[in-house]
C-alpha cells in the first residue's frame, strides 16, 4: 500500500460524497421546490443528474483500474513528516486569519498572520519579521484601499486607515 | 460599550492606527460608501455608476457600485439588508427585489421596510420581432396567429419571473396567446438569437435597442409614456392598441429607488437624500442617463409611498398571468 | 472589417489608463513566470479583481499582457536556474541552461524574450485576420451548436493536455457540478444552495480558481527546504545585439510561430504542447553543427516564439466563439463576463471597440515585452533572489484581498479556503486542476443551451442533428469521445512517460 494509492483513494472519496450529495439534494431539496421533474423549462435536476452518473461511471473505472494495479510504488514521492507539518500549519493559520478577519478586522490580523507564516517558514530573526509582515500588510492596504476603492474587514472596532 | 471598544481597539493595534480613532470622530461620511447593485454589468449598472459618482462628488467620498447578481436580484437585497445601518450601504432597489419579488412570494419582506432616498432611473421595454417576418405585420396579427398555433411560438422575456415576462405574460393573456418562453441569462444572446430566427418575439430594453436599431422590428412598446415611445423611435405603445394591463405610470417599467436600512440615523439619512437629490439635478448627470435611453427620475423622498405604492398595488392586483401562462403550457404537454 | 475593429479599438486603446496597464502587465508577468510554480494562469488569477475595477480595455490590456509576460517570464529561471518558471518553459531548459553554462546566459535570455515578442506578434496577425471570420461564421450559431461546443471543449482539454482521461473527465465533471450551484435560471429554483443566501448565485469563479490553484500551490511550496534560501544568479543587461540574433533564425521563427499558432486555436492544446512540438521539429530541421541539447540558440527561438504565438491562437476561439483553449484563456473569458461582455459573434457586432481594443492590447503587450524584457531583465534576476519567506505570505495576503474585493464577502474567504483544501487533495492525488476551471466556465453554457435547444426543439433531441454545424460537432464529439476510451484502455497497459508527458502534468 503506498501513500500515493491512500491519495488517490481518498480523492475518489472526494468525488463520491460529491456524487451523493447531488443525489440526495435532488430526491429531498429539489423535490421539495418542485424542479426535479417535466419538462427542460422545470426541471432542473436532469442536467446535474447526468452529470453526477457519468462521473459515477468514471469513478468505478478510476477505482477498478486503481485497485488492478499492482503497488505502483514509481510515482509515490516520499514527502518527509516534517515538511508535510509546515504545509499543514501554514493552512491551519491561513484558515484562523480567515476566520478572525470579520472580528479583529484587515489591520489587527494580518501582520500576526505574516508573522507567523515566516516563523514556520523558520524564520528566526523576529525585529526582520516584524517590520517585513507590517510593511507588507501596509502596502497591501494602502493599494487595495487607495488605489482600487476597496473596503477592507473593519472588524468589531471598526479600525480602519483614513489615507 | 462601543465606544470602549473603539478605545481598546485603537490601544492593540498601536501607533499604526492612531490616526483612525481621530478620524472617527469627523463626519459622515468618513470612509467610501457601497452601493449594492442586484444585477451583473451592463446598461443598469453604468446608470448606477453614473448615479454613484456624481454623489459621491457630492459629498466628497468615493462610492463604489458593488454587483451581486442573484435570484432575481434578492440576493443583493439580502446581502445589503445584512449590513450595518450606518448608511455606508446603500441599495439600488430595482423594482424586482422591491416590490415584485415579495408579491411572487419570494421574498419576506416588501418595500416599506426601507427609507428611501431619492428616485433614480428608469428603463421601458418592449417586445421586438424579426426584421424579415412574413408571418404577420403587426403585433395584433402575431397574436391571432398566435391564438390559432397555440404553444407554437418561442419568445424570450430575458429571466423567467422577471418583470417583463409578467407584463408579457398579461399581454399574451389578454389575447389569449399561449406561447413558450425561452429563458435566458444575457441579453446578448436574446438578441442575437432572435436575429437568427431561432426566437419569434423577444422582450428588449432601450440599451439593446439602440445598440443595434436596425436589426429588428420593434412591435409594442410596454409603456404608455411618450418618453418611452421616443425611446423606441416612435413604435406603437400599449396605450395606442387599446391594452389594458391595468398598469400606468411605472407600473410595466423598471426602475430603481435608491433606499437604505430603516435603522440608519436620521442625520445620516438626511445628508445622503440631500447628495442624491444635488446628484440627481446635475445637467450632466441627466445627460448621460438619457445617452443610454434611461429616464431620469426626479421624485424625492416624499413620493416613495406614493409612487413605489401604487406600483405595489397594482402589480399585486392585475393577477398572476405568470401561474396562467404555466398552468396552459402544461396542457399542451 | 479588421480595419473597422482596429480603429474602432485604437480610440479605447490609446487612453493612459489602458497603456499604462498593459506595460504594468508585462512587468507583473515577467515576474509571475519567472517566479518558479506561478505562471501567467497564477498571475491573471491573482490580479483578476485588480483588473474588473478598471474600463474593459484597460482591464483586458492588464490580464493579457500578463499572458503574454507570463508566457515568457518562465524562460528567465530556465535559463538561470535550470528551473522551468512555467512548464511552458520546460523545453527552453533544453538549450537556454547549457548557453547559460557557457557564459551567455544573457545572449540566452534576450533571444528568448525577442523570439517571445515576435512569436506573439505573428500569433497576433493570426488572431486579428481569423477571429473575425471565425465569428461572422458563427453568428448564426444557437443554442445546439453552443451545447455542441461546450462538450467539445471539455473532451479537447481531456483528450490533447495528456494525462489521465479518467480524472481528467471526472475533474472536468466536478467543475461541470460546481456551476449547477445556485439558482437555476430555467425553474428559478435553488439548487444545491443548503439554504445559504450567500450561494443564491452560486459561487464565485475567483474564489474557486484562487483556492484550487494559488492556496494549493503555496502549500506545495511549503513542502520545499529552500524557504529561506536567496537563490545566487548574476546576469547582465542582454544587448540589443541579441535581437539581431534572433531574426537570423526567421525560418525557425515563422514555423515555430505558426506551430505555437495552431495548437493555440485548438481548444485544449495549449502552449506546452505548442513549445515542445516546434523544438522537435527545429531539431529535426537542424544541421548537425548547431548541436541542439547543447546550447543551441535555434532551441530558446523555437520554444519561446512558439509559447507566445499560443497566446495569440488561443484568443481566436475565446473571442469569436466564447469557448476557451486551456485555463488561462478560461480566465480571460471569466473576466469578460463579470466586466459585461459576453465573448462570442454577439461581442464583434455589439462592442466592435472592446473587441479592437483587445486586438490593440494583445499587439501592444507584446512590443511591451520587447522593451520591458530587454530593459529590466536585471530586475527579474533580483526577484528571482527574494526568498519565499516573503513571497509565500504575499501571495496568501494577495488571494485574501483580491477575493474579498470582489463582492466584499467574507463567504468568498472561506469559499476559497474549502477550495484550497480540495486544491490540495487533487495535486496529492495527481488530478488535473485546469479542467475544473474550464468545466466551470463551461458548465453553465453547457447546460443552458442544452436546455435552450429542447425548449426551442418542436422534436425534443433531434434537434442536434437537425442543423448541419451541430450535426458535425455531434460527429466530432462521439470521436472524441470513441478516443478518449481507445486512450484509456492503451494507456492502462502501461507505457513510458516522456518529457512531454512530465512537464504537462506539472501544467497547472
Amino acid at each position: 500500500m503506498t501513500s500515493s494509492r491512500l491519495l488517490n483513494l481518498a480523492a475518489l472519496g472526494f468525488l463520491l460524497v460529491v456524487i451523493v450529495t447531488i443525489f440526495r439534494q435532488i430526491e429531498t431539496d429539489l423535490k421539495e421546490q418542485g424542479i426535479a421533474s417535466g419538462g427542460p423549462y422545470d426541471n432542473a435536476a436532469t442536467y446535474p443528474r447526468i452529470v453526477a452518473s457519468f462521473m459515477g461511471i468514471l469513478l468505478l473505472v478510476q477505482l477498478v483500474t486503481e485497485l488492478v494495479r499492482k503497488g505502483d510504488t514509481s510515482d509515490a514521492s516520499e514527502v518527509e513528516l516534517s515538511d508535510l507539518r509546515r504545509a499543514g500549519m501554514l493552512i491551519v493559520v491561513f484558515a484562523v486569519y480567515l476566520m478572525s478577519l470579520t472580528t479583529l478586522g484587515y489591520h489587527l490580523a494580518t501582520t500576526p498572520m505574516i508573522f507567523a507564516i515566516m516563523w514556520i517558514c523558520g524564520m528566526r530573526q523576529y525585529l526582520n519579521m516584524a517590520i517585513a509582515s507590517l510593511g507588507i500588510a501596509t502596502v497591501f492596504a494602502f493599494f487595495f484601499e487607495v488605489f482600487l476603492n476597496v473596503v477592507l474587514p473593519l472588524g468589531i472596532w471598526n479600525i480602519f486607515i483614513p489615507w | 460599550m462601543k465606544h470602549i471598544g473603539k478605545v481598546k481597539g485603537t490601544v492593540l493595534a498601536g501607533a499604526f492606527v492612531t490616526a483612525s480613532a481621530i478620524a472617527a470622530l469627523a463626519e459622515f461620511p468618513e470612509r467610501n460608501i457601497e452601493v449594492i447593485h442586484p444585477w451583473g454589468p451592463g446598461n443598469a449598472m453604468a446608470m448606477s455608476k453614473v448615479v454613484a459618482k456624481a454623489m459621491g462628488e457630492e459629498l466628497g467620498t468615493d462610492m463604489p457600485v458593488i454587483s451581486l447578481p442573484g435570484a432575481a436580484g434578492t440576493k443583493g437585497q439580502k446581502t445589503a439588508m445584512g449590513k450595518p445601518a450606518d448608511g455606508y450601504t446603500i441599495f439600488d432597489g430595482y423594482v424586482a427585489p422591491l416590490v415584485l419579488q415579495p408579491i411572487l412570494g419570494n421574498a419576506d419582506w416588501n418595500y416599506k421596510d426601507f427609507k428611501p432616498l431619492s428616485a433614480a432611473v428608469a428603463n421601458a421595454f418592449a417586445i421586438a420581432g424579426q426584421l424579415d417576418e412574413s408571418r404577420w405585420a403587426d403585433f395584433q396579427e402575431l397574436m391571432a396567429y398566435c391564438k390559432e398555433n397555440p404553444g407554437d411560438l418561442r419568445y424570450s422575456s430575458g429571466s423567467r419571473n422577471n418583470l417583463p415576462h409578467m407584463v408579457i405574460a398579461k399581454v399574451l393573456q389578454s389575447y389569449g396567446c399561449v406561447a413558450q418562453n425561452v429563458p435566458y441569462t444575457q441579453d446578448g444572446n436574446v438578441f442575437k438569437d432572435l436575429g437568427s430566427r431561432v426566437l419569434d418575439f423577444a422582450f428588449i430594453n432601450v440599451g439593446n435597442y439602440r445598440a443595434n436599431p436596425d436589426k429588428v422590428k420593434i412591435l409594442l412598446v410596454l409603456s404608455e409614456l411618450e418618453s418611452s415611445k421616443k425611446a423606441y423611435d416612435g413604435a406603437p405603445t400599449i396605450g395606442e392598441l387599446g391594452i389594458d394591463l391595468g398598469l400606468s405610470n411605472l407600473g410595466p417599467m423598471g426602475w430603481t429607488w435608491w433606499i437604505v436600512n430603516p435603522d440608519t440615523p436620521d442625520d445620516v439619512t438626511e445628508k445622503l437624500r440631500g447628495a442624491m437629490e444635488r446628484a440627481m439635478a446635475r445637467p450632466d448627470v441627466i445627460e448621460a442617463i438619457e445617452a443610454i435611453g434611461f429616464v431620469p427620475l426626479d421624485w424625492d423622498h416624499t413620493k416613495y409611498e406614493e409612487i413605489v405604492g401604487s406600483v405595489d398595488a397594482q402589480l399585486n392586483s392585475m393577477g398572476n398571468a405568470l401561474a396562467w401562462e404555466e398552468e396552459e403550457l402544461g396542457k399542451l404537454n | 472589417m479588421i480595419v473597422e475593429f482596429l480603429s474602432a479599438g485604437l480610440d479605447v486603446f490609446l487612453s493612459p489608463l489602458a497603456l499604462g496597464f498593459t506595460f504594468c502587465g508585462i512587468l507583473v508577468g515577467l515576474l509571475v513566470g519567472a517566479m518558479p510554480g506561478l505562471g501567467p494562469l497564477m498571475g491573471i488569477i491573482l490580479l483578476l479583481p485588480v483588473a474588473i475595477g478598471l474600463p474593459p480595455v484597460a482591464a483586458m490590456g492588464f490580464l493579457i499582457a500578463i499572458f503574454v509576460g507570463g508566457s515568457c517570464g518562465g524562460s528567465v529561471s530556465a535559463i538561470l536556474l535550470r528551473i522551468p518558471g512555467t512548464p511552458l518553459a520546460a523545453a527552453t531548459l533544453f538549450d537556454g541552461y547549457p548557453l547559460a553554462q557557457k557564459g551567455r546566459a544573457s545572449d540566452a535570455i534576450g533571444i528568448a524574450i525577442t523570439s517571445s515578442a515576435i512569436g506573439g506578434l505573428i500569433g497576433g496577425v493570426v488572431l486579428i485576420f481569423c477571429a473575425p471570420i471565425l465569428a461572422s461564421f458563427a453568428a448564426n450559431f444557437a443554442p445546439p451548436e453552443y451545447a455542441m461546443l461546450a462538450v467539445l471543449g471539455l473532451f479537447a482539454i481531456v483528450v490533447i493536455s495528456g494525462g489521465s482521461i479518467v480524472k481528467g473527465l471526472l475533474a472536468g465533471c466536478f467543475g461541470l457540478l460546481i456551476a449547477t450551484v445556485g439558482t437555476d435560471s430555467f425553474s428559478t429554483g435553488l439548487r444545491f444552495t443548503f439554504g445559504s443566501h450567500n450561494l443564491l448565485n452560486g459561487f464565485h469563479i475567483v474564489a474557486v480558481v484562487v483556492g484550487l490553484f494559488a492556496i494549493s500551490e503555496m502549500a506545495a511550496q511549503m513542502l520545499g527546504r529552500d524557504l529561506l534560501r536567496k537563490p545566487d544568479v548574476k546576469v547582465e543587461r542582454p544587448g540589443l545585439g541579441t535581437i539581431t540574433m534572433t531574426l537570423k533564425h526567421y525560418v525557425n521563427l515563422i514555423r515555430s510561430s505558426a506551430i505555437g499558432t495552431f495548437f493555440g486555436a485548438i481548444p485544449g492544446a495549449g502552449g506546452v504542447i505548442s513549445s515542445f512540438t516546434s523544438y522537435a521539429v527545429a531539431k529535426a530541421a537542424a544541421k548537425p553543427e548547431e548541436k541542439y541539447g547543447d546550447g543551441a540558440e535555434g532551441g530558446v527561438v523555437a520554444t519561446e516564439s512558439a509559447n507566445n504565438a499560443t497566446v495569440g491562437g488561443t484568443l481566436v476561439p475565446t473571442l469569436a466563439l466564447g469557448i476557451p483553449g486551456d485555463a488561462s484563456s478560461a480566465m480571460l473569458l471569466g473576466a469578460l463576463l463579470i466586466l459585461g461582455f459576453i465573448p462570442g459573434p454577439a461581442m464583434f457586432e455589439n462592442s466592435p471597440d472592446v473587441v479592437g481594443g483587445i486586438f490593440m492590447v494583445y499587439l501592444a503587450s507584446n512590443i511591451f515585452l520587447l522593451i520591458a524584457g530587454i530593459l529590466a531583465t536585471p530586475l527579474f534576476v533580483y526577484v528571482l533572489r527574494i526568498p519565499k519567506v516573503y513571497l509565500i505570505p504575499s501571495i496568501l495576503l494577495l488571494c485574501s484581498i483580491g477575493t474579498y474585493a470582489l463582492q466584499a464577502s467574507v463567504f468568498d474567504l472561506q469559499i476559497m479556503l474549502v477550495f484550497g483544501l480540495i486544491g490540495i487533495l487533487f495535486r496529492a492525488a495527481h488530478y488535473p486542476l485546469a479542467p475544473v476551471v474550464i468545466g466551470m466556465i463551461l458548465g453553465p453554457i453547457l447546460e443552458d443551451n442544452l436546455r435552450r435547444s429542447l425548449l426551442i426543439s418542436r422534436e425534443g433531441y433531434w434537434i442536434f442533428v437537425d442543423r448541419p454545424v451541430s450535426t458535425i460537432l455531434v460527429v466530432v464529439n462521439g470521436l472524441l469521445l470513441a478516443t478518449m476510451v481507445y486512450l484509456t484502455i492503451k494507456r492502462a497497459r502501461g507505457s513510458k512517460q516522456s518529457e512531454l508527458a512530465k512537464a504537462l502534468s506539472a501544467d497547472e
